[in-house]
């Protein structure tokens, strides 16, 4: 059947494309006209796919890749071409890969006449060969050559169908706008060879090689308070609307926090929250959340989940943020455990002792639903004397070497090992809010919005938009080395000079 | 998202009857078609094939959100595409698919495929009551044609006349509905048993359900998503309803619940689903199922059983509260009302007729070549 189909459709698309052309055109002005109708209708209404449609790789030049994980590759890439300008009739009459620019390019002018964000959104291509999901963009990039990441999933033959996990960062992604999430450009679907392609704005850092950087190759020297509370600042921002929009990211970690180069469209040293595969949307959900299986990276993950939370809540995000913000400041993960590797989702308790180490055992008095968590309640691998083990000896050790004043903390200061685990002053702001985005019962922890509402961020070095650059008069800004791009690469439809040169030189 | 639906790309997927209207080009003008294939033979298609969503959804026992995602899925593809290059048969199973998805509880393809199958086999009688219990409860004695052009004349009087007129055979159909969003499609409408269960299945139903392959299944969940864009996420009011059924004085389990719950669905066996947001599906059918109450209660025969009376009575009570509710009046889902009547006595009436039912396989044998054996 499928074969039939095919056949008639190469037979008689032809014909239609002229037909469909004309009529986009005749639609493409009127939508202009009036931004904000959804005249999706007229101005899609072209004839479908009588072309054999390109690979996804083929619209664009390809540098290198950038990463490479279980879902696919990483791609780092600019459109083909400079030229962004041109109406919606003549980009109907090109050839599939410059009708995407073209029409990127018409949109974004459509928009900056309507000044509207509410306008169509999105611009339907029959070959299928791109489509713009945010049309600001167009307009400000007119003439430069923009830098794009393609995340490339792996083709999804042999699976049920295309994954879950594609699915639902698609689907979240055509949802969010905000200025720290990153944002989903385009999506390419490639029907014949089962590939699936997402197009996002290319960020040149992540929070993971800026800690490496301060910790490797500056001799630990602090990454600067004015970038760190600039960071902790977006990425709180970011969160919030996450969870304002009721999606839980649920995979928080510095490699997924991207930060922008100063050259960026946008804006530089601007936060970017990456990698939705595990986020979802906590609202309604018609199988508990649970039913995911294990989320969150080991070190950032909040210890009602490894206790065995059957239900959890944006909580165990403002956790993973808390560990990110204790990283940027102490340039080490501020806990460290070892994974247990074994299928069945295992109890991780050596994560969970060195959260104790730092911060105490947990007790229901503080967390009053301690008893009702599967690990705890099920005492497994006698976790709730190992807590209490783990927290007395840490507090041992740190009063045998002298870090520690012999006098119990007073009740209500946070807890004092943290400090030092995070390299903080005791009391300071910083370790009084890192305590309260770690507070054990999640329910007590605090949210993203009362985190940015925290006095931290109204004292002294003021947050600031470009977390890169240090404000006036106080020192120079620090040079991050670029991603590395893998030019050798197998697979690779074209190589071009190395995408670094190019970033050095804008600096 | 699910915080808001203004800020959401379904807010931006509503479209006018007018823009509906016009899909379907490449079908409707055709010249290699002979005979050409009418703007209603479409709309009676896209018709037929929610109605097929239900069902495959009931099999798959997947939940009411997730059929009525597909629903909105395979409306929003056929507005762009073609039921002569993209086969209903194969894409509609495949929107089920791909939003069990998207609503976080997948269905396995090799799973959709067999209900497509088991769909396959079932007889005329059967395709014939799909969706009968709402359809046939606001459809079948609509006739009144004075009465239907009162109501298209746009006044809300005339929705609420043609209303009663269209339910005057309403009450005894109130079925096995659930009203939340945790119900099974399964407990949507059922059709009856059929009384020859045994009866072979007619030419036109072979046609109409011959069921895909799982690749093909597979290979048409990518085109689905590439022509969707990847705009998956889609807005319904199931959660939203007890809320609004209790600002009605409606209780929200009970059998006025199930009618308003019954229209609802019908909704998105029709266009008007993708023209209004989702509190406009909501309150339009609850305004409909009150005034139809209210035209029962007019009537003097009382076929029902007493809880049909009672709901019938809660029904009638909330239909002042229209007036009262704040930020919406009652002509805002007036065209949502009128168009439900045009469907319940044009469409959904016509789909139960095997003539209406060889006309669209007819069509689609005219539309979609037969399969060829490859060379």
């Amino acid at each position: 059947m499928a074969g039939g189909a095919s056949a008639a459709s190469a037979a008689v698309g032809g014909g239609r494309a002229a037909a469909g052309a004309g009529a986009a055109a005749a639609a493409g002005a009127g939508a202009g006209a009036a931004a904000g109708a959804a005249a999706g209708v007229s101005a899609a209404a072209a004839s479908p796919g009588a072309l054999p449609s390109p690979h996804p790789l083929s619209l664009y030049h390809v540098f290198g890749r950038i990463g490479e994980g279980t879902y696919g590759v990483v791609y780092v890439a600019t459109t083909l071409s400079s030229a962004s300008g041109g109406s919606a009739s003549s980009a109907a009459g090109h050839p599939p890969q410059k009708r995407a620019e073209l029409l990127a390019g018409a949109r974004g002018a459509d928009n900056g006449a309507g000044g509207s964000l509410c306008a169509l959104p999105h611009v339907a291509d029959e070959d299928g060969a791109a489509e713009v999901g945010h049309p600001r963009t167009g307009a400000s990039s007119a003439g430069t050559q923009r830098k794009l990441a393609l995340k490339l999933l792996k083709p999804t033959k042999e699976f049920d169908g295309v994954s879950p996990t594609a699915v639902r960062e698609m689907a979240l992604l055509r949802e969010l706008n905000h200025p720290h999430v990153l944002r989903l450009e385009a999506v390419h679907v490639h029907v014949e060879e089962h590939v699936l392609c997402m197009v996002f704005n290319y960020a040149e850092y992540d929070l993971y090689e800026l800690i490496r950087h301060h910790r490797e190759r500056l001799a630990k020297s602090p990454i600067s308070l004015h970038t760190v509370k600039s960071l902790l600042w977006q990425v709180l921002q970011g969160v919030e609307y996450l969870h304002s929009q009721w999606v839980i990211h649920r995979d928080l970690k510095p490699s997924n926090i991207l930060v922008t180069s100063e050259i960026a469209l946008g804006g530089g040293g601007m936060v970017k929250i990456a990698d939705f595969g595990l986020a979802r949307i906590f609202q309604a959900p018609l199988r508990p959340l649970h039913d995911n299986g294990v989320v969150v990276t080991i070190w950032y993950r909040a210890p009602e989940l490894l206790l065995g939370a059957r239900h959890y809540t944006p909580a165990l995000d403002v956790w993973a943020v808390g560990c990110i913000f204790a990283e940027l400041t102490a340039l080490r993960p501020l806990f460290q455990g070892h994974e247990v590797r074994r299928s069945g989702a295992p109890f991780q308790k050596d994560q969970l002792m060195r959260i104790c180490e730092l911060l105490g055992a947990p007790t229901e008095e503080i967390w009053p639903t301690l008893g009702h968590l599967p690990h705890w309640a099920a005492n497994d691998e006698n976790v709730v004397a190992a807590a209490s083990e783990a927290s007395n000896s840490a507090l041992a050790e740190a009063r045998k070497r002298r870090r520690l004043n012999a006098s119990t903390p007073t009740p209500g200061e946070p807890p004092p090992l943290l400090a030092d685990a995070a390299a903080m002053g005791r009391g300071s702001s910083a370790h009084y809010l890192l305590s309260k985005m770690l507070t054990f019962d999640p329910s007590a922890r605090l949210t993203a919005q009362g985190a940015l509402n925290d006095t931290y961020f109204s004292l002294e070095p003021i947050p600031g938009r470009n977390a890169l650059r240090p404000p006036e008069g106080t020192g120079a800004a620090v040079s991050y080395p670029p991603r590395r791009v893998h030019t050798e690469d197998r697979g690779m439809p074209q190589s071009s000079e190395p995408a670094q040169q190019q970033q050095r030189g804008n600096k | 998202m699910a915080s808001s639906f203004w800020t959401s790309s379904h807010s931006r997927l509503l479209f006018t009857a007018a823009e509906i209207h016009a899909s379907n080009r490449h079908d409707a003008n055709s010249a290699t078609l002979n005979p050409v294939v009418s703007q209603p033979t479409l709309r009676r298609l896209r018709a037929f094939y929610a109605s097929y969503l239900f069902e495959l959804g009931r099999l798959c026992k997947v939940r009411a959100r997730v059929v009525f995602t597909s629903i909105v899925y395979l409306r929003r593809f056929y507005l762009h595409r073609s039921f002569s290059t993209d086969d209903p048969r194969t894409i509609a199973p495949a929107c089920l698919y791909l939003a069990s998805k998207v609503e976080e509880c997948p269905v396995q393809a090799k799973l959709v495929a067999y209900f497509a199958k088991k769909i396959s086999q079932q007889t005329p009688s059967e395709v014939a009551n799909w969706g009968r219990a709402w359809n046939g409860a606001l459809g079948d004695a609509t006739t009144n044609a004075g009465e239907r052009t009162t109501a298209a004349a746009g006044d809300i009087d005339g929705v609420v006349t043609a209303a009663a007129a269209a339910a005057a055979a309403a009450s005894s159909h109130a079925n096995g509905t659930a009203a939340d969003d945790d119900a099974q499609a399964s407990k949507l409408p059922a059709p009856p048993t059929a009384a020859g269960a045994a009866a072979s299945q007619d030419a036109a139903c072979q046609v109409l359900l011959q069921p895909p392959g799982v690749n093909e299944l597979l290979r048409a969940e990518m085109v689905v998503l590439k022509q969707l864009e990847a705009y998956l996420i889609v807005h319904h009011p199931l959660r939203a309803l007890p809320s609004y059924l209790q600002a009605l004085g409606i209780p929200p389990e009970g059998e006025g619940a199930l009618r308003v719950y019954g229209v609802l669905s019908d909704s998105y066996r029709c266009d008007v689903c993708l023209m209004e947001p989702p509190h406009v599906l909501a309150l339009g059918a609850a305004f409909l199922a009150c005034a139809s109450a209210c035209s029962t209660s007019s009537s003097t025969a009382m076929r029902g059983s007493p809880s049909d009376a009672a709901a019938s009575e809660v029904l009638r009570e909330a239909m002042p509260r229209f007036e009262q509710l704040e930020g919406i009046s009652v002509d805002d889902f007036a065209p949502f009302a009128r168009h439900m009547l045009d469907y319940y006595e044009g469409d959904a009436a016509a789909l139960r007729t095997s003539v209406c039912r060889d006309a669209l396989a007819n069509a689609l044998g005219a539309l979609v070549p037969p399969p060829t054996t490859a060379l």
